[in-house]
């Protein structure tokens, strides 16, 4: 049995893919999983800003591919794992985080297109993309599934019913697939960050944003390297013992 | 070394978590404060400066306020601040509703509810003062889902959390974060007497197939205690295996 006591720590993952990957949270969590020597596929529906991490990334014998991918067409994500497969033997991790955000609507004047576009990519996007790493890492002896939600999935969001409702089904995603694949090795996970200073957060409106703010205890918004630590933890060998999950950094705000 | 130059008190560190989190801590570059009831705990120190590490033991009741109020003033006179403090101290008197004695609950309660509230209200007027810290308290699963004989430990441990996220309310715009672990069935001490039947009952229920370590909790202290937890404040780890209730 491992203990805590044992010298250096290995941080033993060495592949993963992380879905919206170039940008925001997702572009911090490639940027440290990189750091600990991981070699990151950072998969985004932009291959340019992809690109650019991807090799921003790619030093010092690090190694960092960029390819483009849409999440909520499922053959597109069968292809990308068929890829994917050619280019390595196995994958440790796989860290959901492509999302969108939508229009700010309310129910009466929200359009199936609005509707359908953040369900797409928010809830069938993590959907297709398990649904691969799954199949690919039961025959490679286990892996790590890493699915966003949000405070959103967790407290009423009025304005964003669509991203309220695919955040809180991502919770309930990531609860049953755990129980599903704990037999082969795989945990899975969702974190749900409060309000983080991204490009999501900065297409707030401004009231809102202050509001949100006096109603964190810590009076003040999350950084993405916060969120990125919270994902090298997850997938690191303390957190063996972590499955079916829901961390929330919020700073309080959902309590 | 994620605990550089920070001072980590842990309340119940002689043994079982609290033991293993006070080396771990310490590994990870903390000065620690190991406080305990029980002498033996001073020998963890010994192990901690054998790898040299730095800590120091105090000998201390939790349900003493003297006592609490004894090991924060040891903390700061030998390492001058707390940055951290592990609520980790609790005990089981199991007993089912109608057989449990008042003695019984009330000493639960005494250690594991009341306890935490004596140790954090003499540590957080020093964090409040410096403007940061981390205050990590233990609850359980039990605490959430309720089990069979543990009127008294669910009772606290529901207990820790309505405190948890009292605190984390308070102290926030203090730069303090507050905090809870919830374990899962733990192969420690305190499951020592545990029947192999009921530990393999245990087991069927975890989808991971397996108890937990002393080492699986420690390492959560720890996550909780390091820069990567800045943002997390109120919550409710859960360190369970994805436990079936």
């Amino acid at each position: 049995m491992k203990q805590a006591a044992d010298g250096p720590r290995v941080y033993a993952c060495r592949t993963a893919l992380v879905t919206g990957g170039a940008s925001g949270i997702g572009r911090a969590v490639s940027k440290a999983l990189s750091e600990r020597g991981v070699r990151v596929f950072i998969a985004d529906i932009d291959l340019a800003r992809a690109t650019d991490v991807a090799k921003e990334l790619a030093k010092d014998g690090r190694r960092a591919e960029a390819l483009r991918l849409d999440v909520s067409a499922g053959p597109q994500v069968a292809a990308a794992f068929g890829d994917l497969r050619g280019q390595c033997e196995g994958l440790d991790l796989v860290v959901n985080g492509a999302a969108v955000l939508g229009d700010t609507v309310s129910i009466e004047d929200m359009t199936d297109e609005q509707w359908r576009r953040v369900l797409a990519v928010n809830l069938d996007g993590t959907f297709y993309c398990c649904r691969e790493a799954v199949r690919w890492m039961r025959g490679t002896g286990g892996g790590r599934i890493i699915n966003f939600s949000s405070v959103a999935g967790l407290m009423p969001t009025p304005g964003a019913l669509h991203y309220s409702a695919s955040k809180g089904a991502v919770i309930q995603l990531t609860k049953t697939l755990a129980r599903e694949v704990a037999r082969y090795n795989i945990r899975v996970n969702a974190v749900a960050p409060g309000y983080i200073q991204t490009p999501m957060l900065d297409a707030m409106d401004a009231a809102f944003r202050e509001q949100t703010l006096h109603r964190t205890p810590l009076k003040r918004f999350g950084t993405p390297e916060e969120i990125a630590g919270l994902v090298v933890f997850l997938a690191s060998p303390e957190a063996d013992f972590f499955t079916g999950q829901v961390l929330s950094p919020n700073g309080g705000l959902v309590i | 070394m994620r605990l550089v130059g920070k001072v980590a008190i842990i309340t119940g560190a002689g043994r079982g978590i609290g033991r293993e989190a006070a080396v771990l801590f310490a590994r990870e570059g903390a000065k620690v404060v190991l406080a305990d009831v029980d002498p033996q705990a001073e020998k963890v120190v010994g192990e901690i400066e054998e790898f040299g590490g730095e800590a120091i033991f105090v000998r201390g009741d939790v349900t003493n306020r003297d006592s609490c109020a004894a090991m924060a003033a040891a903390a700061v006179s030998s390492f001058g601040r707390i940055d951290i403090l592990v609520n980790n101290a609790g005990i089981t008197r199991d007993a089912q509703l109608v057989k449990l004695a008042e003695s019984d609950f009330d000493r639960v309660i005494a250690v594991n509810l009341k306890g935490t509230f004596n140790a954090t209200q003499a540590v957080a007027p020093q964090m409040v003062e410096q403007g940061s810290g981390r205050i990590i308290n233990v609850s359980s699963v039990v605490g959430l889902y309720g089990n069979f004989g543990q009127t008294n430990y669910a009772a606290t441990k529901a207990g820790v959390i309505g405190m948890t996220k009292t605190w984390a309310r308070e102290l926030g715009r203090k730069g303090i974060t507050v905090n809870a672990v919830a374990p899962g069935f733990i192969q420690t001490e305190m499951t020592e007497s545990v029947p192999e039947k009921v530990l393999e009952m245990m087991r069927g229920r975890t989808p991971l197939g397996r108890l937990g370590t002393a080492c699986d909790v420690a390492n959560i202290y720890l996550f909780l205690a390091s820069d990567d937890a800045a943002y997390v404040n109120g919550a409710v780890v859960c360190v369970d295996g994805g436990l079936i209730p």
